[in-house]
């Protein structure tokens, strides 16, 4: 069987002495009281790891990594879990969707499997539908920079923003035509995501970041820049360089941080108080926790809205929302997601927000999916459309 | 063999080194730079139930005592060490300053003992366990000196039937922050404490969470049976959490191969021993520390010397210990510094 | 046979009047270590060493090789006579010195004794199979097989024995071989335990942790040669698993056996062991070495102690309590603090109760008599407060003292008194530092044990209102027995009749020198007082 998985600086599995931190600080420990961080880790210590391809846990785990936040070896739990769903992944017990996905990816640049001219022609058509709807258009008015050579950033977005919420592409369209954003997006490779990583599939997951940076080389951009994704901009921002073994030779920057880049610039142009209600922030695992991105958003939200709260906890101690690592788009999960995510319902209902932000797709949807399933009594906005709405007050 | 010995830190160990020194006819000066002598050990409470319970904590008041009537010990209590000068065989003359004053005093001195001891580890980077956040919350130190000032009702808050439960190893074992080691004391501490938490108020229950029972020393192994036969529920496995709703505290731990959410009343954090801040004195002796930042001695077997010879070190600022350790090591201190004078002597 | 290699003694010319001289029994590194260091610092040592104390306690160390850490510690000992044994000698107090006659019938004396007994393994658990080996320092890496380290079976495994355990199971992983540990409780010593315990991790050691259910072991195959054995064992990380392991050999790790301490080291510590049977009681004036019975130190294994740092640093601390008590015994021996008169009836209960071996019995053809040893004599007072005939002269016992107090007040003003009899060890340190109530007259005693029936009587008749003994706890009593012999005194004086027409109010507590709070809470509880 495979041997010892390297974490990362030498971390290994067998690193765990046992002491229990991590089991309290994973939020699925009342939905499967029979499995936890710490069990998990001593199956594969134990050599069991292939009867663990067959447990559920491995594909509930989030991948958020809150249980390392308390584990005195700083065992990563996500690349652990990560390795164990690579071999239920080559036991072929991995999630048919997820491998399906992978599997566009690879061919089409983006895990729904929208051809490339299909995705040029619905980018274009959505942004002729935002030019009508928008008054105060700038003189250049309105375009899709496709493909476009030597501009400043290569936009790479989530497929969710051209399949199921389309107005969110329209809302980072707005964002960069506000901000006068020298950008582009490529025809080739047009999705954030990298659906292999989520399979501990590790090869074709260099493959998918790989097409990223050389599309970025190819267009000569400046910035790579990703919309508002956990795990995508995690693994350009922290795994890229290490998985290619060679610098990037592209800066990696998410959305969030080139707005507050412009803020601190004083390019953004925002409204502070322009926001109502009460606001708070989620902090999405990879962005905060993996990544340190905390404050940024913060500051973000703080120059619109004067009514800011905090969920407790927050930054690198946040709770998952429930929907990450895959557990969103597997559909072997079902409902689950939303029964796991209790413990997160409850912090955001607890800080009395009437609009919760956050600057993940995947957390969007799964808070949005919350929102209504428990009917609760607030908003879920991304940062951007936050910004865009204070934009256009 | 006129000059003193000079003894930096006036906690169980530099008294214990000095009042072995003195009781051998030797002079000393105890350099304190707190108010009074004793230590951390000043703060800590007695034990016992309905019998004692060996946690070596009043054996501070009888060093104290004979530190203080001694005509061999020269005890200076706000006072530091403000630099000493070295020849090749060992300190000369050490110069002490008064705190918070000018004022300075420059002492011949045969031998240098570093005895700066150890500061309990803070837990408030351990937001999760939410000590001073969550009410219910308290660490050993605090138990400790609540009891010493007889106030465990401030713990109690009068009520019946508390469920209490002990977090060990808080901020020890921990290589994340800095503590890949086991502070020695705190297992047998907090047993000790379960038994006298207990026999003060006998409606109490207690559980233990810990990653291993530390069973060092003579007693330890008695201490556990205790406990046992108390009833004190043993859990391995330490939660890395604590929220709260209501005035309960809730954890999740696994119990019998079970995820559980359990609720107590009070939780007590077993708070580690971390390394002195580090000492301007030190760096000048150009005294090397280990890798958690306590002073380094020469070998495990020759652990009283240091690099430098005549200086020697002596209790907690060489590396965590319980106090019935820190006398031995001090014991010995005062042993190989006898040694080393007399070879010198001869020499 | 025996050797003495060594006739000129004490070489730097100190007379043997004025050297302090030590006599060291026992074998093994604790006894080198005392005797090194107590030759280091100028006393006169005499080692009688046993050949055969057993080694196989203390293990290699990274960088230092036991046997010849033992060699070299050995060699140092150029000024201590060594005199080679096979039996240990006589040795009895007189006159306030220790004397002790060896096999070869030559005697000395000496200020002074260090003992060094060294101790046995406790042996394999029986229902393991026959062919479990016990872990010895012998035992050393198990290259290329499969082995069992079973610890904390049917009782806990030393934390020392169980981190060399550890070691050598790393050593057995790293050399091709497969070792699994098997514990309750992964011990972790030192500041350095952690890393040992880590890096055994890395190395491929197999830790399986169980709880209250004991793991199984089975012979597998049948016959004279076992084909290996099977380990069965609950794990508790993974408690719906059971951990099936097969392998070559077992290596149980135990712990010191108290019940193989040597009847001759027993005998001259008094018999001061603790509960289980080791050597010293549990007591914390019997740190570092320090034994009830004056002026013997008991260091190395047969303290429960199997730990090669902390029994050197032990020795080396026993070998510095001992210097001092030396010194101040000497000044003692001139004193005459303490003497027994022709009153004595020779009923011999000073000579049993003195905790501290200063009382002994001269055997004469005439008449048998009571010898005081100064030297010896910590002046707890317990000796007199026992003494039916008041033989006993002790200058710090109460007695005088309480007499003289009463004598100065007025029968009015002792009437409102309660009389508190505090140690001084620990009510006599708080009562220093706090104000005493009015309607309380505090008095330090040198032990709650000296405060006899006679002085409890003797206020209460002078009309007192009440009084109180305050003793240090159970089980920190410096002189050992002086709690219980104050809490029994204090229940037969609450059965006593009615004096002046009241009740005696009369009561018992303990403390430590450190609670002075509930020292208050106690004393106005008792004294009917509000707390201030
Ligand atoms: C909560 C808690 C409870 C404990 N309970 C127990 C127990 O029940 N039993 C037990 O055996 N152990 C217990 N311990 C451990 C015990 O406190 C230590 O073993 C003991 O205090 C060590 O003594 P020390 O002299 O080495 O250090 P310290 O007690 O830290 O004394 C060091 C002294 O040096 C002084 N000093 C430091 N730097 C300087 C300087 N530069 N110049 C002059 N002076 C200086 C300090 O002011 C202090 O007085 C406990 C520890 C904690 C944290
Ligand atoms: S990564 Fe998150 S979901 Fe996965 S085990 Fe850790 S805490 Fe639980
Ligand atoms: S927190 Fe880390 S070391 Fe502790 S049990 Fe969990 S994985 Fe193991
Ligand atoms: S050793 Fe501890 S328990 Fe015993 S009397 Fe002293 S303070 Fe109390
Ligand atoms: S003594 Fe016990 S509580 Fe303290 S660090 Fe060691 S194992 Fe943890
Ligand atoms: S005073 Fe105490 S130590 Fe001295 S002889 Fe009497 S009983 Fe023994
Ligand atoms: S108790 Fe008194 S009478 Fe009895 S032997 Fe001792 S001194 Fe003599």
């Amino acid at each position: 069987m495979s041997g010892e998985i390297l974490i990362s600086s030498e971390k290994s599995y067998s690193d765990c002495f046992t002491c229990g931190s991590c089991i309290s600080r994973c939020f699925l420990a009342e939905s499967y009281p029979e499995m936890n961080p710490r069990k998990l880790v001593h199956r594969l210590l134990t050599g069991r790891e292939r009867e663990l391809a067959d447990s559920e846990f491995i594909w509930a785990c989030t991948l958020c990594g809150r249980c390392t936040t308390g584990c005195p070896k700083g065992l990563e739990m996500d690349a652990i879990v990560r390795h164990l769903r690579g071999i239920a992944w080559q036991m072929g017990k991995a999630p048919e969707r997820i491998v399906e996905g992978v599997k566009k990816a690879l061919e089409f640049g983006n895990n729904t499997g929208l051809e490339s001219a299909a995705f040029v022609d619905m980018a274009e058509w959505l942004a002729e539908e935002l030019a009508d709807e928008m008054e105060d258009l700038p003189e250049e008015g309105l375009s899709v920079p496709i493909d476009k050579e030597g501009a400043d950033v290569l936009y790479i977005p989530n497929p969710r923003e051209y399949t199921s919420n389309p107005n969110m592409f329209q809302t980072y369209m707005k964002f960069f035509t506000y901000t006068n954003t020298d950008w582009t997006i490529s025809s080739r490779v047009f999705d954030i995501t990298n659906w292999a990583y989520y399979l501990g599939d590790n090869q074709d997951a260099l493959v998918l970041v790989r097409n990223l940076v050389e599309e970025a080389r190819r267009l000569k951009v400046r910035t790579l820049l990703s919309t508002e994704c956990g795990h995508g901009f995690k693994i350009l921002r922290k795994e890229a360089e290490q998985w290619l073994g060679e610098p990037l030779g592209v800066e990696v920057l998410s959305v969030v941080e080139l707005a507050h880049r412009y803020l601190e610039e004083g390019k953004l142009p925002v409204k502070p108080g322009s926001i109502e209600g009460t606001v708070t922030y989620h902090d999405p695992c990879n962005v905060g926790r993996k990544l340190g991105v905390f404050e940024q958003p913060r500051e973000l939200i703080k120059a619109i809205a004067d009514d800011f709260v905090e969920l407790w906890p927050n930054r690198e101690y946040s709770i998952c929302c429930g929907g990450g690592g895959s557990v969103g788009q597997n559909t072997r999960m079902g409902q689950k997601k939303l029964e796991h995510a209790l413990a997160k319902h409850d912090q955001i209902i607890r800080s009395g927000a009437t609009v919760i932000a956050t600057s993940c797709q995947n957390c969007l949807s799964q808070l949005g999916d919350l929102q209504s399933r428990y009917d609760m009594p607030l908003e879920v906005k991304s940062v951007i459309e936050l910004l865009v709405e204070s934009i256009e007050t | 063999m006129d000059k003193p010995i000079v003894v930096v830190g006036g906690g169980i160990a530099g008294l214990s080194v000095a009042g072995m020194l003195a009781g051998n006819g030797m002079r000393c000066i105890i350099v304190e730079r707190e108010a009074s002598l004793g230590g951390h050990v000043r703060d800590w409470a007695c034990m016992a139930t309905d019998k004692c319970l060996r946690c070596f904590c009043c054996s501070a008041e009888d060093l104290v005592g004979y530190a203080r009537s001694s005509d061999k010990i020269d005890v200076r209590t706000g006072w530091e060490l403000s630099s000493v000068s070295l020849s090749s065989g060992g300190p000369k003359q050490a110069v002490l300053k008064r705190i918070g004053s000018a004022e300075e005093k420059t002492e011949e001195a045969a031998a240098l003992v570093i005895a700066t001891g150890f500061e309990p580890y803070n837990p408030g980077e351990k937001i999760l366990l939410g000590h001073g956040r969550l009410d219910g919350v308290f660490t050993l130190a605090e138990m400790d000196s609540l009891l010493r000032r007889d106030m465990l009702s401030v713990f109690t808050r009068g009520r019946r039937g508390l469920r209490a439960a002990f977090f060990q190893c808080v901020g020890s074992r921990d290589a994340n922050s800095g503590a890949n080691y086991c502070s020695q004391y705190c297992c047998k501490a907090a047993l000790r404490m379960a038994l006298k938490l207990m026999h003060e108020s006998p409606d109490i229950s207690v559980t233990l969470f810990y990653i291993d029972i530390q069973l060092a020393g003579k007693y330890a192994g008695a201490l556990l049976k205790a406990a046992e036969d108390k009833g004190v529920r043993l859990q391995q496995g330490v939660p890395g959490e604590i929220t709260n709703s209501e005035d309960l505290l809730e954890v999740i731990v696994e119990s019998q191969g079970l995820n559980r959410k359990e609720p107590f009343d009070r939780v007590i954090l077993s708070i580690g021993e971390r390394p002195s801040p580090k000492q301007s004195v030190l760096d000048q002796l150009g005294l090397p520390a280990n890798e958690f930042g306590f002073v380094s001695s020469r070998d495990p077997l020759d652990n009283s010397r240091t690099a430098i010879p005549g200086v020697y070190v002596a209790g907690t600022c060489s590396g965590p210990k319980d106090i019935e350790t820190t006398l031995e090591h001090a014991g010995q201190t005062a042993e190989v510094i006898m040694a080393d004078l007399r070879k010198g002597a001869l020499r | 046979m025996i050797l003495r290699h060594s006739t000129e003694v004490n070489p730097t010319g100190q007379s043997a009047e004025t050297a302090q001289r030590v006599l060291v029994v026992g074998g093994g590194i604790p006894a080198v270590a005392a005797a090194q260091a107590l030759m280091e610092t100028g006393v006169q040592v005499t080692f009688a060493r046993f050949r055969d104390v057993a080694e196989h306690v203390y293990f290699d160390m990274p960088a230092v090789h036991v046997g010849d850490y033992l060699r070299d510690l050995s060699a140092e000992l150029d000024e201590v006579e060594i005199v080679d044994i096979t039996r240990a000698p006589v040795v009895w107090r007189d006159h306030g010195v220790f004397r002790a006659t060896f096999e070869d019938g030559t005697e000395s004396a000496y200020d002074c004794l260090l003992l060094a007994p060294g101790i046995s393994l406790r042996p394999i658990p029986l229902d393991l199979p026959v062919e479990t080996e016990l872990f010895t320092s012998r035992i050393k890496a198990l290259p290329g097989q499969q082995v069992l380290f079973l610890m904390d079976y049917k009782e806990l495994t030393h934390p020392a024995l169980g981190m060399s355990a550890i070691r050598i199971a790393a050593e057995t992983a790293r050399n091709g071989g497969k070792a699994v540990v098997c514990f309750r409780h992964a011990p972790v010593l030192h500041v350095f335990g952690e890393a040992l315990y880590d890096s055994a991790r890395k190395d491929g050691v197999q830790f399986v942790r169980y709880g209250e259910e004991s793991p199984k072991v089975q012979r597998l195959g049948d016959g004279g040669n076992p084909a290996g054995f099977r380990l069965a064992v609950s794990d508790i990380i993974d408690s719906e698993n059971e951990f099936v392991w097969d392998c070559d050999r077992i290596v149980a790790v135990t712990g010191p056996d108290a019940s193989s301490i040597s009847e001759w080291a027993r005998t001259m510590a008094d018999g001061d062991l603790d509960e289980r049977g080791f050597m010293l009681s549990d007591n914390i004036h019997s740190n570092s070495g320090r034994s009830f019975a004056s002026g013997v130190f008991v260091v190395g294994e047969a303290t429960g102690n199997l730990d090669l740092i902390g029994c050197m640093a032990q020795a080396r601390a026993a070998a510095a309590q001992a210097e001092a008590w030396m010194r101040r015994s000497r000044l003692k021996r001139e004193d005459d603090f303490l003497s027994v008169s022709t009153a004595c009836v020779r009923c011999l209960t000073c000579y049993r109760v003195c905790p501290h071996s200063a009382l002994s019995l001269q055997p004469q053809v005439s008449r048998s008599r009571i010898e005081p040893s100064p030297s010896f004599c910590l002046e707890c007072g317990i000796c007199a407060s026992v003494c039916p005939s008041g033989a006993i002269s002790l200058r710090a016992y109460p007695e005088e003292s309480i007499a003289g107090l009463i004598k100065e007040l007025t029968p009015s003003e002792i009437s409102g008194l309660t009389f508190v009899f505090g140690c001084q060890r620990s009510a006599g340190i708080i009562a220093e530092s706090i104000d005493m109530p009015e309607n309380a007259r505090f008095l330090a005693v040198p032990c709650a044990g000296s405060v006899s029936d006679y002085i409890i009587w003797g206020v209460l008749a002078a009309g007192a209102r009440g009084v109180l003994v305050v003793g240090c706890h159970h089980g920190n009593c410096r002189s050992d027995s002086g709690t219980e012999l104050a809490a029994a005194r204090v229940e037969r004086g609450k059965g006593l009749g009615v004096f002046g027409g009241k009740p005696p109010r009369i009561g018992y507590f303990t403390i430590a020198p450190n609670e002075s709070a509930r020292f208050q809470r106690l004393l106005h509880e008792f004294l009917g007082n509000d707390l201030p």
